[in-house]
């Protein structure tokens, strides 16, 4: 079932909690190199997707597939290891670490601590905060929580990345920098992003492909011309009497 | 240094020894307390087992304390390993009361099971006048004092090696968010399991330690809930938790206030002495949840100002 060609591939994923299914039957393909956007309106099911993809979650039933290889049998930190990562909703950095530790701390796995020091500043300098590398995490604001949160998720080599609301409480030009951002480290890492986002502009202009899912089922799927105009979608956002 | 400059060596020195006794198992403590934050109360156990594996290889194989304390160290560790497995997944009071729970019931097996422990009665060390460093045995009290002073000083490296490498950084990940520190890559299982395993044999090396500088023990007081595994976390806490000195500062100042409450308050009346230092603490934790030494930090800095 599993086409070596895609990235990630999900196969009748199911997840019930107690007589709630909040993941339904989900079929989704991510080919390398995609922004894809993950729509859907508040409890649609979206975050849980994402955990049941990085297995913080199991699934009740259904197969998740990364690079050709079942996924079933591996924790989320193997998960990492082969370069699926996520980012989490209410950004999750260490506290009493500084940016700099929380950096590193992502590429421990994958070099000694020196290096990772190194490397945590490169990944702080594509983000653009190498300058505030000292400061402790707790003190950030959130834009600079979220790209720091960024940075750490680079460190750990990924191919590929799952976004969890990283442009909420964006302001224009903030967004603006993490769009650019998003699409050059497509560009310059050949790395493919799952993108969940409530913000429309921001996600139109990110992703060739988008993803709708409510109550856990996919309803529509698409370029964001096609989406925009699907009735379905328009439902699900506005109600069923408009 | 200090015992040669001290008039009234005796007593001085069982105290001193006493406190870094005391700092050496709030520094093991700290591996998990202070590190991966899981406030142990049963780190008595692995100080219990410590003590009745070198005893026992003692009396019934001969083997020299010495030998006994890498030995005491391996079935602590071991132990450790077996109850973080189940424990590892509960938090907060959950995890307290497991690992209180798991103490207790090592002291009720060790009081059943005379046969092996002695039962109430207790292990005496066989006395060897002879013995000498062969067998950790010493007329004066000043060797223990220095061994218990590298005791304290081998756990504080260990404590500070493990913070600054990569070990630590993922303790201190998983302490502040486990979720967020599985999906970098970190395997959360097996970095609690190695600092439980570090903690509880350093916990057992210090129950040789005891057995050999005190002689005597029965399961009451070597796996007690009150003495051992609450004061510990107890003299952590107060210190300052996760900190490389608040261990040595904690036991600095709470073994010398129990004395001082026990010797000039206990004729007032029953528990006055007990009333007074749980008062203290209440205090302490009022002014600064982050122990003693967070305090003087801030103190030094508004003095400096």
């Amino acid at each position: 079932m599993a086409n070596t060609q895609e990235i990630l591939s999900t196969k009748s994923l199911t997840r019930r909690f107690g007589g709630l299914t909040v993941v339904s039957e989900l079929d989704i393909s991510i080919q390398p190199g995609e922004i894809v956007g993950l729509i859907g309106p508040n409890g649609a099911g979206k975050t849980t997707l994402f955990n049941l993809l990085v297995g913080l979650i199991k699934p009740s039933s259904g197969e998740v597939y990364f690079e050709g290889k079942n996924l079933r049998n591996f924790a989320t930190h193997e998960r990492c290891k082969m370069g699926l990562v996520k980012t989490f909703q209410n950004v999750a950095l260490f506290s009493d670490m500084s940016v700099i530790e929380n950096v590193l701390t992502g590429a421990l796995q994958k070099m000694p601590l020196h290096q990772a020091r190194d490397f945590a500043y490169e990944n702080l300098e594509k983000v653009g905060l190498s300058h505030i590398a000292l400061k402790n995490a707790a003190d950030l604001t959130f834009p600079e929580k979220a790209l720091v949160e960024l940075a750490r998720t680079l460190c750990t080599c990924p191919k590929l990345i799952l976004l969890d609301e990283v442009m909420a409480a964006l302001n224009d030009s903030e967004m603006d920098h993490i769009l650019g951002l998003i699409q050059k480290l497509r560009s310059t890492e050949g790395l493919t992003f799952i993108v969940i986002e409530h913000h429309m502009r921001a996600i139109m202009n990110l992703c060739e492909r988008i993803v709708v899912i409510n109550f856990g089922k996919k309803i529509a799927e698409g370029a964001p011309a096609f989406i925009s105009q699907h009735p379905e979608v328009i439902a699900a956002y506005l109600g069923h009497d408009s | 240094m200090v015992p040669f400059f001290i008039s009234n060596q005796g007593y001085t020195i069982r105290v001193l020894t006493l406190l870094f006794l005391f700092a050496s198992m709030a520094q093991s403590w700290n591996i998990v307390g202070g590190l991966a934050n899981q406030i142990s109360l049963g780190h008595a156990a692995f100080f219990g087992l410590g003590a009745y594996t070198s005893t026992l290889l003692l009396i019934h194989a001969s083997l020299s304390p010495w030998l006994g304390f890498v030995a005491g160290m391996l079935v602590a560790g071991f132990t450790g390993a077996l109850l973080s497995i189940p424990t590892m997944r509960l938090r907060g009071h959950y995890f307290a009361l497991a690992t209180l729970a798991f103490a207790e019931v090592l002291r009720s097996i060790a009081n059943t099971w005379s046969s092996l422990t002695g039962g109430p009665v207790g292990l005496s060390v066989p006395f060897a006048p002879q013995g000498g460093l062969a067998l950790m045995q010493f007329q004066l009290g000043v060797p223990f004092y220095f061994i218990m002073l590298g005791m304290f000083l081998v756990c504080t490296f260990i404590y500070k090696q493990i913070s600054e490498r990569k070990i630590g950084y993922e303790l201190r990940a998983l302490k502040a968010n486990p979720a967020s520190a599985q999906s970098i890559g970190i395997n959360v299982t097996k970095t609690k399991i190695i600092a439980s395993v570090i903690s509880a044999a350093l916990m057992g090396g210090c129950g040789v330690l005891f057995v050999q500088f005190n002689f005597f023990f029965d399961p009451d007081s070597i796996f007690s809930l009150v003495s051992i595994s609450i004061r510990v976390a107890l003299i952590c806490i107060i210190g300052g938790v996760g900190t490389v000195w608040g261990p040595l500062i904690g036991a600095c100042f709470l073994l010398p206030i129990e004395e001082l409450f026990n010797s000039t308050l206990s004729a007032k009346g029953a528990g006055v002495s007990q009333l007074a230092y749980g008062l203290i603490l209440i205090a302490i934790i009022l002014i600064e949840p982050r122990g003693l030494q967070a305090l003087f930090i801030r103190l030094t800095k508004r003095l400096g100002n």
